[in-house]
């Protein structure tokens, strides 16, 4: 699988044919696309029309822009106009974007070719897209396995090698995650750094938009692509510089904090041993590595209350406009109080009514000092300790996931069995921090042999320099193990445009 | 059941949402305008698709600031917003943008005259607790007898201020003069059109009663959504008598929202709300917070110095010598005002405010009805108002003929006031030269009537003054010739 | 502070101000694993927060309001009304939304 920078390049050099790409890609979806069930919608004539279109720029000899004719997939969160977006939900099952998102306005703007639409856990709420409404994903790695969550489809597409790039978006860890549970590279931008407008909102000051790729490079153009001040979303800030991953800045002398907190005996003992090898490695290549005492995050072990208290809360209001009154499926009923109750009760899934029973309860009267503002203010006490540590610090570094890829159905009984997937994810979500994930090595000894992924974590809006330390230890790692799929299946030849 | 002889007095808060006056919506840019086809003027953001978010519109945070200014209120020096979560098929997102800790404006106050019930007229004073920002939600329509209600978004989403004063009134009359004022207040300062017909000036009520003297309140009920100046007084008028009722035969007041009916004339409960609804107001997370600039704040002060009605009554009563109620009429309308007050800008000495005032009054505004345009569309413009005052100050046009020639100017805009006088062959003969000669003429014709007059008969002084007008084709000026004649009558 | 656990009742009334329906069994089940996550929760009251501001905006940047220039949407009402088949002559259509009973129907106003 070539990198999307790579086709990119092609197309705009008149090498490569969109068309030609969109095809490889189509054909590879269609080829695995049962066993892995990353795509929820494929719509492949509008596909080869968007290939068309850019094709045809090309040979008017316009520039289609930076990711001419690469194949990208979209979490169905993230609105295409007339594209399906049913956020792994019953409730909006059948609805039609009626517009598109920021996001996908640049991405077109860019000469990107939309080619499908993935699936996730219903409303972005999980860690392993098993709570998709229309079944779970595969991991690549070991079809028995959870791809992570919740962008589990976008997830396991890079990792197949079946499109160089995907979106997905990030609350709690859900794009960081799954890359690192499917061996990809996964991004979550600052909070505030790309626009919220056309995405489905479920943690409000937590969520984000980030792309999935096969390297930090990839992941560094996209963001380029997609990054940067929107007037429709008010928490967008302005000046996202252009990464500076390309320029292949070196690790030497960047100093690298490693917390005691991300590196506990809560995290397996294969996971902790690939992530020292990577800090070595760093090491090796010139980053001053500082392993850290516990203590100086010491209410990040709140954060999975912290994190569910606050995501829940917005959720329970985000989601109050899902009733089928203007939009979706309609429960029939006798009155209108039946119609709410029933469209919202049997078409939302069990972890999201559970959630918006958990966030209205702490909302509500009585509740609200005890949980949502206390939560609230634990968040300022959280953030305020990687704050301080940013003192002494360029990155942190660490596991993304506790453990690597666990079997389908392991954590569906306990809820909080579940939550705790995130609980070296949540705390840089809840600060709102710039955070990579990158493949780190395979875990080794009995079983299957799985992904394991190195988080790490800037400064607010330090974002470049989190891409290019991540390109450069990418670059220093080599080519990372992949699935058997990920080769299988080579770009068309160079046709030339025609 | 005795009727107990307790004196109560109403204790009535009011609540009014205002739409502020600008061009696009609260969070959107959807035109805010009333009267479209249903549905019409929505977009994904206001109509509440998955995936938007709101972005505050400048211009109804600048007009929420001209508003808490016009009240007295305190303007906060950073202002945000908090959801107020209920459901309804009118709230697009299920839940309504509103402000909840941080209003824009707090405290404030309304001067106003009510009649006194006696002829006569008192001041009162209502404190307002607060002012804040918020979206309004859609509409809701119930066609007779069917099983279903039409929803129509137009309205979701259109900026509104919510103004809520303490329970300061004490009777529907106190109510009515209250709103009134508001009304007036906010139009003068652009902030609003206040029409309750459109919808952009509603109001709610609070009621209780408590026996005189005591300063605990009794038990509140509220009257939503009240649209005309008569409802709300009809309506306070209605429960006042049936919570009256209700305790003058020992029961108790059940804390109640309530719906009027104008046709029946009665308060009754709403079914609309199950149980007190919980909002779980939590601060709006796709909003920052907004720094209201000070200096912006001291220009707007700037700009509505001296122009709030009390003010402009006041000069014009004491600098420009008005009567009173021609003060008043003025300053019902805005519009009224402003034209008066740039006519007499650009009127010479010759002519005084009042007159100005009287002209504007009858045949300015009679000429804006009958051509159903506002006065600032009219072609008769201040200016030339004013040049046609100075005619009539100088003589050269009599007052009555003043109306005809208005209806003339207002058909010609781009000729000057005098060539039209002159055109309709109306200017006035005030040289004394050519009138002496009149009378002249007309003493020496009416030799016979003259000798009379000089002989007793003065009622003989008007049939002369006619035939001096008559001989002058109408056109002399009346009080020009009176004088004229009445010395040369000796 | 809410010491006691997380009723079946608790539950149902939640869920009501959520519209959300719920089965009895459902009730039951909500109730005990929100009971269950709010345990694990509790542990943030141990926190001393009192003098701390509760973190509202990640990015604490003041805001930036838009200017007041209307930009129509293309075929508004087509591409809203598209969205459901509940639509009838331009207007969304509900189940009927009782208003104030004001008594027995009559035509006759009052006196």
């Amino acid at each position: 699988m070539s990198r999307a920078a790579d086709l990119a390049a092609g197309v705009r050099a008149g090498r490569l044919d969109p068309r030609a790409l969109a095809e490889d890609a189509l054909r590879r979806i269609a080829t695995h696309g049962e066993a892995l069930h990353a795509f929820l919608e494929v719509d492949a004539a509008a596909t080869r029309r968007r290939a068309d279109e850019v094709a045809a720029q090309v040979r008017a000899g316009k520039d289609p822009g930076a990711l001419a004719g690469v194949p990208v997939a979209i979490k169905d969160n993230i609105a295409l106009a007339g594209a399906s977006l049913s956020c792994g939900s019953r409730i909006l099952a059948g609805y039609r974007a009626p517009y598109s998102s920021h996001v996908v306005e640049r991405l077109l703007a860019a000469g990107a070719v939309p080619v499908g639409r993935t699936n996730m856990d219903e409303f972005a709420m999980g860690a392993s897209t098993e709570n998709s409404a229309f079944g779970p994903t595969r991991n690549p790695w070991d079809v028995a396995r959870v791809p992570g969550g919740s962008s589990g489809g976008s997830a396991a597409a890079v990792a197949a090698g079946l499109v160089p790039l995907a979106f997905g978006s990030e609350t709690g860890g859900s794009i960081r995650q799954p890359a690192a549970l499917c061996g990809v590279t996964g991004f979550k931008p600052t909070y505030g750094a790309v626009s919220r407008f056309g995405l489905v909102a479920f943690g409000s000051s937590l969520d984000v938009i980030g792309p999935l790729a096969a390297d930090a490079a990839d992941a560094a153009l996209a963001h380029d692509v997609i990054a940067g001040r929107d007037p429709r979303d008010s928490t967008t800030y302005p000046g996202a510089r252009p990464s500076a991953a390309r320029a292949g800045r070196s690790l030497a002398g960047l100093r690298v904090g490693v917390p005691g907190e991300f590196m506990d005996e809560s995290v397996d003992a294969q996971v902790r041993a690939r992530v020292d090898e990577a800090l070595e490695l760093l090491a090796a290549q010139g980053a001053r590595i500082t392993r850290l005492p516990l203590g100086r995050l010491p209410h990040m072990d709140l954060s999975i209350p912290v994190y569910y208290i606050v995501s829940s809360s917005e959720a329970s209001s985000n989601l109050a406009r899902f009733d089928g009154i203007r939009y979706g499926p309609r429960s029939p009923a006798p009155d209108l109080l039946e119609t709410y109750l029933r469209t919202r009760g049997t078409l939302f899934g069990a972890e999201v009514r559970r959630r918006i029973l958990l966030g209205t309860f702490a909302l509500s009267a009585g509740y609200l000092d005890a949980w949502y503002k206390k939560a609230l203010a634990v968040r300022r006490l959280i953030l305020d300790e990687f704050i301080a540590l940013f003192g002494d610090f360029d990155l942190l570094a660490g596991p993304t996931s506790p453990f690597p890829a666990f079997a389908l159905g392991a954590r569906t009984d306990d809820p909080y069995a579940m939550y705790l997937c995130d609980i070296l994810t949540a705390p840089v979500c809840l600060a709102g921090l710039p955070s990579i994930s990158v493949p780190c090595g395979l875990t080794r000894g009995a079983g299957t042999a799985l992904p394991v992924g190195l988080q790490l974590v800037g400064r607010p809006a330090d974002d470049h320099r989190v891409l290019a330390a991540a390109a450069a230890f990418e670059a220093a790692r080599g080519e990372p193990e992949r699935c058997a799929l990920f080769g299988a299946g080579t770009p068309a030849a160079a046709s030339g445009a025609r | 059941m005795t009727r107990t002889a307790i004196r109560r007095e109403p204790v009535i808060g009011l609540e009014v949402h205002v739409q502020l006056a600008t061009r696009s919506k609260m969070f959107c840019r959807c035109e805010a305008r009333f009267g479209a086809p249903p549905n019409s003027l929505i977009c994904p953001v206001c109509s509440g698709q998955p995936g938007t978010l709101p972005a505050l519109n400048a211009e109804a945070l600048r007009l929420g600031i001209l508003a808490g200014l016009a009240l007295g209120c305190r303007i906060a020096g950073r202002t945000k917003f908090d959801r107020k979560n209920y459901f309804y098929p009118d709230l697009p997102k299920g839940y309504q943008i509103s402000q909840y800790d941080q209003p824009l404006c707090s405290g404030g106050e309304l001067a106003f005259e009510a009649p006194d019930g006696r002829g006569g007229r008192q001041e009162h004073r209502v404190r307002l607790v607060r002012a804040h920002l918020e979206e309004d939600s859609g509409k809701i329509v119930h066609p007779e007898g069917l099983s279903f209600s039409l929803v129509d978004l137009n309205r979701a989403g259109v900026p509104l201020m919510e103004i809520v004063s303490q329970p300061d009134l004490r009777s529907p009359e106190e109510a009515a003069a209250y709103l009134q004022a508001l009304r007036r207040t906010l139009r003068f300062a652009g902030v609003s059109e206040c029409d309750m017909e459109k919808g952009s000036f509603r109001c709610d009520a609070n009621v209780s009663l408590r026996p005189v003297g005591q300063q605990a309140f009794g038990t509140r009920c509220e009257i939503k959504n009240l649209n005309s100046f008569r409802f709300v007084t009809q309506a306070l008028a209605a429960e006042i008598e049936r919570q009256t009722a209700i305790l003058d035969g020992g029961g108790r007041i059940v804390q109640s929202t309530l719906a009027f009916d104008p046709v029946r004339l009665r308060t009754a409960p709403t079914r609309t709300k199950e149980e007190a609804n919980d909002y779980r107001y939590f601060p709006e997370p796709d909003l920052p917070v907004f720094e209201i600039d000070p200096a912006l704040v001291e220009s707007l002060r700037g700009t509505l110095a001296g122009r709030d009605p009390a003010s402009r009554r006041r000069r014009y009563v004491t600098e420009l010598l008005l009567a009173p109620q021609h003060a008043d009429a003025l300053l019902e309308e805005p519009e009224r005002a402003d034209y008066f007050e740039a006519a007499v800008a650009a009127a010479d000495s010759t002519v005084p405010a009042a007159s100005v005032a009287s002209a504007l009054l009858t045949d300015v505004l009679r000429l804006a009805n009958d051509r159903r345009r506002g006065l600032p569309e009219l072609a008769t413009t201040p200016a030339r108002l004013a040049e046609l005052l100075a005619l009539v100050a100088g003589g050269a046009l009599s007052v009555q003929a003043m109306r005809n020639v208005i209806v003339e100017m207002e058909a010609r805009p781009s000729v000057p006031a005098r060539a039209v006088v002159e055109s309709m062959d109306l200017l006035q003969v005030s040289d004394t030269g050519e009138l002496e000669r009149v009378v002249a003429d007309v003493l020496r014709e009416q030799a016979d009537m003259v000798a009379r007059y000089r002989a007793g008969k003065t009622g003989l002084f008007h049939a002369l003054l006619g035939a001096v007008m008559k001989a002058s084709g109408g056109k002399a000026n009346p009080a020009t010739a009176r004088e004229i004649l009445a010395r040369a009558l000796g | 502070m809410p010491e006691q656990p997380i009723s079946a009742d608790d539950v149902l009334a939640i869920a009501k101000l959520a519209r959300l329906g719920l089965t009895d069994a459902e009730q039951r089940a909500a109730a005990g694993q929100l009971a269950g996550i709010l345990a694990h929760f509790r542990t943030l009251q141990g926190v001393d927060t009192l003098r701390v501001e509760p973190l509202l905006h990640t990015l604490e940047r003041p805001g930036e309001p838009a200017a007041d220039v209307v930009v129509p949407c293309a075929e508004a009402r087509e591409r809203l009304l598209s969205l459901t088949p509940h639509a009838r002559e331009g207007f969304l259509v509900v189940p009927r939304v009782l208003e104030a009973d004001f008594g027995p129907a009559s035509a006759e106003p009052a006196g």
